[in-house]
């Protein structure tokens, strides 16, 4: 991995990632402040028994009563799926795709860097920028832990635990974004084509958790491995974060197995 | 003299078009190399190619001794490079590119400062986002970031798009004191004037293929001379004297005025009109871009 390219991948994307920090902790304190309003009696005869869809769109639950609930709302929620997608993002699309559409790429490879020392630093700084979105994440959820009513009922290392599955979950995807990149020229392709990705995990995920018929198909869907009111109820499958890892580094070698054998030509 | 680029059989083909079709050329240590051709007639891929940001399909390529294909690195710490139509990144200014950019090549900037200073980049223009220069403030920026690191040899794709003929005269300048220092360019550009004043040899590149290669000098002096020969009288017979070697001829009205194309030795010429009433005797040597399309219309 080359340092310098490391270095200043983060300081480029410097100002885009403290936008999403700051949006994700505002979004999850957000989430567990209103979801706490959601107790008493007339939120248990809405809210009790929550239809199938909205629990697949939350990815299987919609447990609005509890705070385990609340958090594992905040942390499925699509817009939660859209900060932590776009911190990666953020670094791995300009990986390759943008900078040889606009040319700054043969700058930077017609030094002494070397293309999977570049790819490697260029991964290693999207996984970086998905940490810090989680850890905007983590201390909306820590500042609603010391605010909000109840919250203080989850154990911190649940909450450390769910962080850290969303991390490998978000990484792994920033990954796949970077295999994208890798191969493309142009950046709105390579836009369309990991967006597209993502938008096909989700909805194979949704339409597994909805249809009985389709349950097979969570399992082909990296969402199915990151369940967090599983994680909370201290649940969770010892095999979903090896699953997460080895998707994030599959994605990661075949990008830079692309990436080394590719002309760079706009 | 060492070499400092050898291209031996290069071949590259994107699908079914072949962009490069056995390129072969030597640049010695210390030479500034002019590569020429139009559009599409391979020159980018090449230097793509001998920057290893292509993969060739046949061919070698060495820099300064070393095998692109196995010690591209080694190769590259050699390099200064400007690529031909380029952005930098919109988000930092022109000092944080230069400083990025130095900060990726093993040997230090150092002449980063005296550099912008010769190309009129000031301390605001560089504290400024690249997003905001123009055409031209970013092909200074590029020429400052191929040379700031002092490179053995620096491979410049179209250097001067944008500049101003101020800029291309002081680009002109910075590459013969790079040669003068030991240097060597290797020079690819339109500009066929600026070739002409600032290279020792060209390789003239047509359908992917070198057709000429050779000093300067030579592919312009061994072509045709413009002559203008002006006698105080006309000559008895009102005909043109004997001009030997001359094609062409063609007298004006007053029989005083010849203008005729020259090739070869000029001392046969010089004799015979020693005798004649001279007033002048204009010799124009043949521009570059005239021996280009020569060349061009010849292998076409």
């Amino acid at each position: 991995m080359n340092r310098r390219v490391f270095a200043w991948s983060l300081r480029q994307a410097g100002r885009t990632l403290l936008v999403l920090f700051v949006a994700a902790a505002l979004f999850h304190f957000l989430v567990l402040l209103a979801a706490s309003a959601f107790l008493g009696e007339a939120s248990v005869r809405l809210f009790g028994n929550p239809p199938r869809v909205f629990e697949a769109f939350l990815g299987g639950t919609a447990n609005l009563l509890e705070p385990e609930g609340w958090m594992a709302t905040a942390l499925t929620h699509p817009l939660a799926v859209a900060l932590m997608v776009g911190a990666g993002n953020a670094v791995a699309l300009g990986a390759v795709a943008a900078e040889v559409e606009r040319g700054s790429i043969d700058f930077v490879l017609g030094r002494p860097v070397g293309r999977r020392p570049y790819l490697l630093a260029k991964g290693a700084a999207a996984a970086v920028a998905v940490a810090v979105a989680e850890l905007g994440g983590l201390v909306g959820v820590l500042v609603a832990r010391l605010t909000v009513e109840r919250m203080g009922e989850i154990g911190l290392g649940t909450i450390l635990g769910s962080f850290a599955l969303s991390f490998l979950l978000y990484a792994a995807l920033a990954m796949v974004t970077l295999l994208v990149s890798a191969g493309e020229s142009l950046r709105s392709r390579a836009v369309a084509l990991a967006v597209g990705v993502v938008v096909g995990w989700y909805f194979a995920n949704f339409v597994a958790l909805l249809i009985d018929g389709t349950s097979w198909l969570r399992f082909a869907s990296p969402f199915h491995y990151f369940r967090p009111s599983e994680v909370i109820a201290g649940r969770w499958a010892a095999t979903d974060a090896p699953v997460l890892a080895a998707l994030g580094g599959a994605a990661l070698a075949a990008a830079v197995w692309r990436f080394s054998r590719r002309d760079l030509t706009r | 003299m060492g070499e400092a680029l050898r291209i031996e059989g290069l071949v590259k083909s994107y699908g079914p078009i072949t962009a490069v079709d056995g390129v072969s050329l030597s640049v010695g240590e210390g030479e500034v190399f002019g590569f020429l051709g139009p559009n599409g007639a391979g020159k980018t891929t090449t230097i793509r190619s001998v920057m290893g940001l292509v993969g060739p399909d046949a061919g070698r390529i060495e820099i300064l001794g070393r095998d692109v294909a196995h010690d591209l690195a080694g190769a590259l710490a050699e390099v200064g490079y400007l690529p031909d139509e380029f952005a930098l990144w919109p988000s930092l200014t022109g000092r944080e590119c230069l400083d990025y950019l130095g900060s990726l090549h093993p040997r230090p900037p150092a002449r980063a400062a005296e550099l912008c200073e010769r190309f009129e980049l000031t301390g605001s223009d560089l504290d400024r986002q690249v997003r905001r220069y123009s055409r031209g403030m970013k092909q200074k920026l590029g020429i400052v970031q191929a040379f700031q690191h002092g490179p053995r040899l620096v491979i410049a794709d179209e250097p001067t798009g944008g500049l101003d003929p101020l800029m291309r005269e002081r680009f002109v300048g910075l590459v013969a004191e790079h040669a003068r220092g030991g240097g060597t360019v290797f020079l690819s550009s339109h500009v066929l004037s600026e070739v002409e004043e600032a290279t020792d040899r060209v390789a003239v590149i047509r359908a992917g293929r070198i057709v000429r290669t050779g000093p300067t000098r030579h592919l312009t002096g061994e072509r045709l001379r413009h002559c203008t020969l002006v006698l105080r009288e006309p000559l008895p017979g009102g005909g043109p004297p004997d001009l030997p070697s001359a094609e062409d001829v063609v007298a004006d009205p007053s029989g005083t005025t010849f203008r005729f194309e020259h090739s070869g030795d000029m001392g046969a010429l010089l004799r015979a009109v020693a005798d004649l009433p001279v007033i002048e005797l204009l010799v124009e040597p043949e521009r570059l871009s005239e021996a280009f399309f020569e060349v061009y219309r010849s292998e076409a």
